[in-house]
């Protein structure tokens, strides 16, 4: 189990540091440079660019920039934003843990949700259900992100004004609520953008259980278990399910890139300030220390959803030895 | 035979429906048992004997109605087994359980076999806590699983050790009647013998039941006095094992037994060679079922248009085959 | 749902009226949220370069005066006192400003002649690297004579004296930032709370979420109507009208989009309210590059464009053809400037003489067998823009012009445009009040001058306006100037956006700056008996 675990974290480690290095690359190599002021303004002369660049070391040869940033990274230093004029680790430390709540509340959502329908599926397979699921299901994994937290906006928020649109809070109220009210107004906010990113990922969830449970009920144990006496309720859920649920978790853990991913999107139109946000201003303004933080941080989270995932499977499942 | 048999089969058919085709539009019917009907005597052991694909494994399980039969009936202890609702056939499968014959499939990898084992008592409340896990160990004592082996996990076994865990499992509610289905086929041939050795001494110990499932006539006529010999989804000759084994009256039998080693160098038996594979269930052949295949010298017309029913032609060995007093 | 509330609250704030509480002093009051598409970058106004850190820190520090709604930047009456209690020109080369006296910090401090002369120093540090630094280049030094009277020494004399003395810098606390070096004054803690001067106090910034500011209660010039601003970051445009519509946002500084523009048109809480833009978009040409070398070609290729086609399919109602290199928002806009013709027969014509003559495939010109092509640079990041340039090759293309769109985006086609590597481009500029930025574009030599235009007539007219005394006297020069800017064709002027602030109409009062949309929002009320919960939220001491 030790050795295991030291293995899978000594990996991690390697491929997060391949990921600084290569966005690293990336960015640097990517036409364009950091917005130092904003030229269309008319403020930034060619003189206080020049000035900026030197202060920043972007004149320097890039090998020695990225010795420079390693030496620093090593040291635990993320350097300073170009934009923001602050540490690039106060600037994740704000992002980064509104979008774990959201992330994780949308990944556990999605999980449960798609657990839920892949079970209802799988107890009545060939049912008219199941095919009414699976269309539902399919139409789903085929919606944009995007989209889907455009309409959701609309109808729940604009329309029906059941959910607020946008942010993590509301405006201008939070002196008048209670520490319980504030959790239940960051939860409000928290509904729309969660859905958005939940309803995609639960519908892949679903067909992926479905399939796994339809499969697994078809085992001898199965055939053993009902023999046995057990209701087919205590045969789906003890014994089908726990069967099928490791290839899930496997995907659950291997889902965190989907999350980041959308949660790009996702920050961005309900307001959401998380990572996706600081990463999509900062390659838009080629914030390079920004980007490259943030591919750090994003390749870490989806090394421990990976290593999670692996013990998860390893609860689920005696068969799989940690240290094979 | 016994006045009451403890488990009555009558004309039962099971039929499954697939659907076949790019898009499921297709119907096939598979015709796994088509007609069968046979007794099981308390503490009597009943062989079945076939080939692959004969529908004796779909035989076994829809007699404990793992299966939904298509028509006939299966009477236990008297009891109509299609009949009872759902809690009370789970309360009728306390008296009648299944050996598989993949131990691998049959044991759920993520239960230990303490917990497999002890699931049955708990469903049936037959013990609770600390009774239950002395009963656990007490049945893996008997199965003759090493101490310990409670907390251990399938894949942790041999295979003869988990095909004993599973007997321990059947064992667990206290049944009166177990269909093996083929238990020892998949083992070494070195524990066979120890793992049929351990059924027949349960049987004496327990006064069990068996309706035992097996493509080896030899494995059969070692644990079974009486035996039934099926063929597409029919029974073909039934009657005591050393009167068909010695001699066998169905074509079919007697292409199965060329097979089988013979014991006794001067046992003579004519040499006859069971050719190519069975036709399928889903299209069995009219007349005698076996006619596409048999090589009997005085096959003729009625072989292929009909289909013969089983006659006594000794006491209690009854065959269905149009030629067989000849 | 919406009209029962309205209903409601009259009751209660009548029921609340009847009360000692309910006192006519404490009538002002409320809440106004801000939706905005961007967070601030930093509240320090040296260095701050973001649209709303600029609008922000605007409220929370104060110049020594104020441009009037007009914009008029040359005569003294265009200005109004903020810090500054008055000012006189005792010669051609110095501005003294006498302090307000009950100006004070909000840390309790008061604001000094030398806090004047110490931002100053701020603001023109190298290593503090202000990109606003270049435009205070004229003044010579800033002292202060005694605690409440300061001195800005000019280098030269020109008419914007007063404009560049108090329009560019923000006065800064010098007793809470002279300890600090100047290279780190952009991150310091200050940096992110301020403690101002302004009419507003900081209260608190989320990052990427929400800054929240107060009312001074204590403001020298007299409390603010409005008691709380908060700033809502909204990146996606179409959830900010969402937010504003649904109520929960109340203003918005500009709605960019036609299609929102319309969703709120449609609204009955929510209403637009125009004002001229501080931007114009140009096709500007690379005049290192062959074609657009000849004057002529840039004549014809400007002729040839259907500007009002342009302007109205792009923006509909919400623009102007734009009359030169300027914005309505400037005193120098006018109708009268000299502009080229909508005129495709002379276009063709001016192209056939130069040697640009049809034949080749599809009708193309060539001139000795290369074909008049060329590409033109658009930037991903403004839809506006690329559509025009779609209506734009579509016209030039019937003149047998074959002009090629590459979107790219905005970083890279800013450097494309920086080193000289482009045939044309598609730009906006965003422009001071004072036309003096039309310098800054036009000049030779100047950084933004990226198609390497110059002619000694536009400099000589830009540099008789830039001397003029009096705005009645600058006007026509500047004028003459566009329309020689105009005549010579360096770029195609297409258009200046109008635009338009979303404002719920629960506000009374309102005016718009055109420069900073919320210069006068200190005047701005809220209509009492449309007060909601968030206006009743206590401000923060």
């Amino acid at each position: 189990m030790l050795r295991f675990a030291a293995r899978r974290l000594a990996f991690a480690v390697v491929s997060v540091a391949a990921v600084v290095f290569i966005t690293f690359l990336l960015v640097h190599a990517a036409p364009g440079e950091p917005m130092l002021g904003t030229p269309e303004r008319a403020l930034a002369s060619p003189e206080t660019m020049a000035r900026q660049r030197t202060l920043f070391g972007l004149d320097r040869p890039l090998p020695e920039q990225f010795l420079r940033y390693a030496r620093n990274l090593a040291r635990g230093e993320l350097g300073e934003s170009f934009v923001l004029h602050r540490p690039v680790a106060a600037v994740l430390a704000e992002a980064v843990p509104n979008t774990l709540l959201l992330g994780g509340t949308a990944l556990v959502a999605s999980l449960l949700l798609g657990l839920a329908i892949g079970v209802v599926q799988a107890a009545r397979h060939h049912s008219r259900t199941d095919t009414l699921l699976s269309a539902a299901t399919l139409v789903l994994y085929s919606v944009p992100v995007f989209w889907l937290g455009l309409v959701l906006l609309l109808v729940f928020g604009e329309r029906l004004h059941w959910l607020p649109v946008s942010g993590m809070t509301s405006a201008g109220l939070e002196d008048r609520l209670s520490s319980l009210g504030r959790a239940v107004d960051v939860a409000r906010h928290l509904v729309l953008p969660a859905a958005s990113l939940a309803l995609v990922q639960a519908a892949a969830f679903a067909r992926f259980q479905r399939s796994a449970l339809v499969e697994s009920l078809d085992a001898e144990y199965i055939r053993a278990a009902r023999a046995k006496g057990l209701t087919e309720r205590a045969v789906l859920l003890k014994h089908a399910l726990r069967g099928a649920l490791a290839p899930t978790l496997t995907l659950a853990g291997l889902s965190v890139p989907y999350f980041l991913a959308g949660s790009v999107l996702v920050e961005s139109i309900f307001g959401w300030p998380g990572l996706g946000r600081v990463a999509y201003d900062a390659i838009f303004a080629r914030d390079y220390n920004v980007i490259t933080a943030t591919a750090l941080v994003s390749g870490v989270l989806v090394a421990a959803g990976n290593l999670l995932a692996d013990v998860a499977v390893a609860i689920a499942d005696p068969r799989v030895r940690l240290d094979q | 035979m016994t006045a009451t048999p403890l488990v009555e089969v009558r004309d039962l058919v099971t039929h499954f429906t697939h659907r076949v085709g790019l898009f499921g539009t297709r119907r096939e019917v598979v015709q796994a048992v088509n007609g069968v009907s046979l007794d099981v005597a308390a503490r009597e052991t009943l062989g079945l004997v076939g080939e692959s694909g004969c529908g004796k494994t779909t035989l076994g399980r829809t007699i404990l109605r793992l299966v939904a039969r298509t028509s006939g009936e299966v009477r236990f202890d008297g009891q109509d087994v299609f009949a009872l609702d759902l809690a009370a056939l789970r309360r009728m499968r306390r008296r009648m359980q299944i050996i598989f014959q993949d131990p691998d499939g049959s044991l759920n990898p993520r239960l230990s076999i303490g917990r497999a084992v002890r699931e049955g008592i708990e469903v049936h409340r037959l013990a609770r806590g600390a009774e239950a896990d002395g009963r656990v160990e007490a049945l893996l004592a008997e199965v003759g699983l090493p101490a310990g082996s409670a907390a251990r996990y399938p894949h942790e076994f041999s295979g003869g050790q988990r095909q004993r865990a599973c007997i321990a499992r059947a064992l667990a509610v206290e049944p009166e009647f177990i269909v093996c289905d083929e238990p020892v086929s998949a083992l070494d041939v070195s524990v066979q013998a120890q793992v049929l050795n351990l059924l027949l001494d349960l049987q004496a110990r327990r006064g069990l039941s068996y309706l035992f499932i097996s493509h080896d006539l030899a494995v059969v006529r070692h644990v079974a006095p009486r035996v039934a010999v099926m063929y597409l989804g029919r029974i073909v000759e039934h009657g005591p094992s050393d009167g068909i084994y010695q001699r066998p009256l169905h074509p079919y039998t007697q292409a199965l037994l060329t097979a089988v080693p013979v014991p006794d160098p001067k046992t003579k038996r004519a040499r006859v060679v069971l050719a190519g594979d069975p036709p399928s269930p889903v299209n069995p052949p009219g007349g005698c079922p076996f006619h596409p295949r048999c090589q009997h010298p005085g096959k003729n017309e009625s072989c292929r248009t009909v289909r013969p029913e089983l006659r006594e032609l000794a006491p209690g060995h009854q065959v269905a085959c149009h030629l067989a007093d000849r | 749902m919406r009209t029962r509330l309205a209903l409601a609250i009259p009751l209660v704030l009548a029921a609340c009226a009847k009360g000692p509480a309910g006192d006519a002093a404490r009538a002002p009051g409320g809440t106004m949220i801000i939706a905005t598409t961007g967070d601030a970058d930093v509240l320090f106004p040296p260095v701050t370069s973001v649209t709303n850190g600029i609008n922000v820190s605007d409220l929370l520090f104060c110049r020594l005066a104020e441009l009037k709604l007009a914009l008029n930047t040359v005569d003294d009456a265009g200005f109004r006192p903020v810090l500054a209690r008055s000012w006189e020109h005792p010669d051609s080369l110095t501005i003294v400003f006498h302090l307000d006296r009950r100006a004070h910090w909000q840390d309790g401090a008061p604001v000094t002649a030398a806090d004047v002369a110490f931002t100053f120093g701020v603001y023109r540090d190298p290593a503090v690297n202000s990109p606003l630094a270049p435009f205070l280049a004229a003044i010579d030094s800033v002292t202060a004579r005694d605690s409440f009277t300061v001195a800005f020494r000019f280098r030269r004399w020109y008419p914007e004296q007063l404009y560049d003395a108090t329009y560019h810098m923000r006065v800064l606390p010098r007793h809470l930032l002279d300890t600090i070096p100047a290279a780190r004054l952009a991150t310091a803690p200050f940096a992110r709370a301020p403690v101002g001067d302004g009419p507003y106090r900081f209260v608190s910034w989320a990052a990427g979420s929400e800054i929240a500011l107060a009312a001074d209660p204590a403001w020298f010039l007299g409390r603010p109507g409005l008691d709380r601003l908060i700033w809502r970051v909204t990146p996606e445009l179409a959830t900010a009208v969402s937010g504003l519509l649904a109520g929960e946002a109340d203003a918005m500084e500009v709605i960019p989009a036609r299609g929102q523009l319309e969703r709120v048109q449609q609204a009955t809480d929510v209403r637009l309210v125009p004002y001229p833009s501080p931007f114009y978009a140009a096709i500007v040409f690379n005049l290192r590059r062959p074609p657009f070398a000849d004057r002529d070609v840039r004549r014809a290729l400007a002729m040839a464009v259907d500007r009002e086609t342009v302007v109205r399919s792009v923006f509909g109602p919400f623009a102007e053809v734009a009359v030169g290199a300027t914005s309505p928002m400037q005193w120098i806009w006018s109708d009268s400037i000299s502009q080229l013709p909508f005129d495709t027969a002379a276009a063709a014509r001016l192209l056939d003489q130069r040697g640009w003559r049809r034949g080749g495939a599809g009708g193309l010109r060539s001139s000795h067998g290369a074909p008049l092509r060329f590409t033109l640079l658009v930037p991903t990041s403004s839809q506006v823009r690329q559509q025009a340039a779609v209506i734009v090759q579509d016209e030039l293309r019937r003149l047998g012009v074959d002009m090629r769109i590459q979107p790219l985006e905005f970083t890279v086609m800013e450097r494309r445009t920086q080193t000289g590597d482009f045939d044309a481009a598609l730009i906006s500029r965003t422009i001071d009040p004072s036309p003096a930025s039309l310098l800054q574009w036009w000049s030779p030599g100047a950084g933004g001058n990226i198609g390497r235009y110059a002619d000694t007539a536009f400099g000589s007219l830009a540099a008789a306006a830039m001397r003029a005394r009096t705005r009645a006297e600058a006007a026509p020069l500047w004028r003459s100037a566009l329309g020689r800017l105009n005549d010579e064709a360096p770029a195609v002027f297409l258009f200046s956006p109008r635009n338009n602030a979303a404002i719920s109409t629960r506000f009374r009062n309102v005016t718009i700056r055109p420069d900073s949309w919320l210069a006068t929002v200190t005047e701005w009320r809220v209509i009492e008996a449309r007060h909601i919960a968030r206006d009743r939220g206590a401000p923060r001491p």
